[in-house]
């Protein structure tokens, strides 16, 4: 687990367009969810029920919706191998409506 | 199977591209031609050969008024399963392209930074306000 929290950066488009968009509980539901990945990013319960599509992970946040994000990760130090990468952003790439796909 | 009616269903497209809706008339009609093609080389009796025709006929009128049928109400139908396949293979390829995209916009640095998530929730009332 990393020790501090790794900010959440959002697409462009996130806070002028789709925020508001969403439902009021569809806000909560992505609150938690990040709240829940910002805790703990590599999480493994997380990286079990997301779908992996390259580098990029989606995951059904609330039934019909979907986050898409990526992991931007430290390179591990030569000398601390073992110790493995950081996350350093959370990189919040869409949010979307099933519905839409 | 000979080599010539391979290569008329290759040309055909019969049976390559999963099923259609239509694929069971497009083999019984190709299963009717090679029948009346045989029945002309074995010289069979003609009334066979008018019953072959004759199934042939309906077969090529069911296929025509399906064809058009399906095309008006529900074309989606004639869709073959390679095709609806590709479809949904491209929308994949789209789907990760767009999201290439917007991880270079972000690495570009376009993007809105939050260091917490529960500043989420304080967005939303602040929202709920305006």
């Amino acid at each position: 687990m990393s020790p501090i929290k790794p900010p959440i950066r959002f697409y462009k488009e996130f806070f002028e367009r789709d925020w508001d968009a969403l439902g009021e509980h569809e806000q909560e539901a992505l609150t938690d969810f990040l709240k829940h990945l910002q805790e703990n990013p590599n999480d493994p319960q997380i990286l079990a029920s997301a779908e992996r599509k390259g580098s990029y992970y989606a995951y059904v946040f609330r039934p019909g919706w979907i986050v898409y994000w990526s992991l931007a990760e430290t390179e591990p130090a030569s000398m601390s191998l073992l110790k493995g990468s950081e996350v350093k952003f959370i990189n919040i790439l869409d949010v979307k409506s099933l519905k839409d796909l | 199977m000979s080599a010539a009616v391979k290569d008329i269903l290759r040309a055909t497209d019969i049976g390559r591209s999963g099923s259609s809706i239509l694929n069971q008339l497009q083999w019984t009609t190709a299963i009717l031609v090679a029948g009346i093609l045989s029945l002309v080389f074995a010289k069979s009796p003609c009334w066979l050969l008018i019953l072959f025709a004759v199934l042939l006929t309906s077969n090529l009128g069911l296929f025509w008024y399906a064809y058009i049928y399906f095309a008006r109400k529900k074309h989606e139908a004639l869709r073959s399963e390679k095709f609806e396949h590709d479809i949904a293979k491209l929308e994949q390829e789209m789907e990760k392209l767009q999201l290439h995209a917007r991880a270079t916009e972000i690495e570009r640095g376009s993007f809105a930074e939050i260091a917490d998530a529960t500043k989420l929730t304080e967005r939303s009332k602040k929202g709920k306000r305006a």
